[in-house]
């Protein structure tokens, strides 16, 4: 019983390090497309 | 009665058995990557040309991605023979803490934001190089040749020189003459860095059927091709020079680590101790320095502003 419940909790943790990892890269990759974009309009970013 | 590999694998599935965010970094070969990006950051501030500094570090992580994405899917494919290599056993594809198939999907999508990020943040001539490099890694190397030719890793080789390439088409959207020069470098270190490797781990490659030089063709022919590629790889080496696009700083460099290289791969033909083969693993270790002083050699010389000699072909 003790042992399923360990076993659950290292499950949940290591899923729960995975959804902050994947949601770190899709929150980086947003910011770096959005970065891109200002960049790349440069001077016209406000026309 | 079980064997040490076995003893090992049972005592890392007891130690974790769930996938971990390392696990995942682990399956984008770091070291390799690291190599990787340092040799296409020579091709990048070679190429002529500026770009802004968020797209050169765009693409340098389109590249490291990519990397990263083709060790993936090689781990996802060679599951089955790494768990029958010491070397390899560790992975967490063969301690079975991911699976081949959540490896695949990770590889895949990694593959496509990498090369779609390039294409549309860099340049397309960029993503197409890069795109031909992670399924020339995958498929042709991987998939085809390992298991099936003693010339897997010199063919294969080529895509993992690739990068200095793909660093100057994130510049020019071209490809020239200097870049492919530096592809070739590589290309030519590439089978005397692993033939080194696979001297010392013959054993590995025997218990998994990889069909290496030294399994095929024995230590002797091993020693004797080992020699012929350093010898090649220094040559090209003066190449960048003859050129025109080096100086006196990668001369110097190519001409002492590269005769270094050479003469440890000498030593590596007269080993004795073919249980250990101290030598191989020196020149192992050799063949990396060498690589990364030569490629250190380029950025330094256009960091320091350093003008390159004379050419002596193209004048």
């Amino acid at each position: 019983m003790n042992d399923d419940g360990d076993r659950q909790q290292r499950f949940e943790r290591a899923r729960r390090m995975r959804n902050y990892a994947i949601a770190g890269v899709l929150l980086f990759l947003v910011l770096l497309f959005f970065f891109m974009t200002i960049v790349r309009l440069g001077g016209h970013v406000a026309d | 009665m079980t064997t040490a590999i076995e003893d090992r694998h049972s005592v890392a599935l007891a130690e974790s058995e769930f996938a971990t965010v390392a696990d995942y970094f682990a399956l984008l070969k770091p070291r390799v990557m690291s190599l990787v990006l340092f040799t296409a950051v020579a091709g990048l501030v070679l190429a002529p040309g500026h770009v802004p500094l968020a797209t050169a570090l765009t693409a340098l992580l389109c590249i490291a991605v990519g990397a990263g994405a083709s060790g993936a899917l090689n781990m996802a494919y060679d599951g089955d023979i790494d768990a029958l290599m010491s070397r390899t056993i560790g992975r967490p594809v063969p301690q079975g803490r991911i699976t081949a198939g959540s490896a695949t999907g990770f590889g895949i999508v990694m593959s496509i934001g990498a090369v779609t990020t390039m294409g549309l943040l860099v340049n397309p001539v960029a993503a197409a190089l890069l795109a031909f490099t992670i399924a020339f890694y995958v498929l042709i190397y991987t998939a085809w040749l390992k298991r099936r030719t003693p010339q897997n890793i010199v063919i294969g080789g080529l895509a993992g020189a690739l990068p200095p390439a793909i660093g100057w088409a994130s510049v020019t959207g071209s490809l020239a003459i200097p870049p492919l020069v530096l592809v070739a470098i590589i290309f030519l270190w590439t089978p005397a860095h692993f033939w080194a490797l696979s001297l010392y781990r013959t054993s590995d490659y025997v218990r998994a059927r990889v069909p290496m030089l030294p399994v095929i063709s024995g230590k002797r022919e091993t020693r004797r091709q080992i020699v012929l590629y350093a010898v090649l790889t220094v040559i090209a080496g003066f190449a960048p020079l003859a050129l025109g696009f080096a100086g006196p700083v990668f001369g110097a460099v190519n001409g002492l680590l590269g005769g270094w290289f050479v003469v440890q791969s000498l030593m590596v033909a007269v080993e004795r101790d073919e249980t250990r083969e101290p030598q191989a693993r020196r020149l192992f270790g050799i063949s990396i320095l060498y690589l990364f002083a030569v490629f250190a050699a380029v950025l330094l010389e256009q960091a320091a502003g350093i003008a390159p000699l004379t050419p002596l072909i193209g004048r």
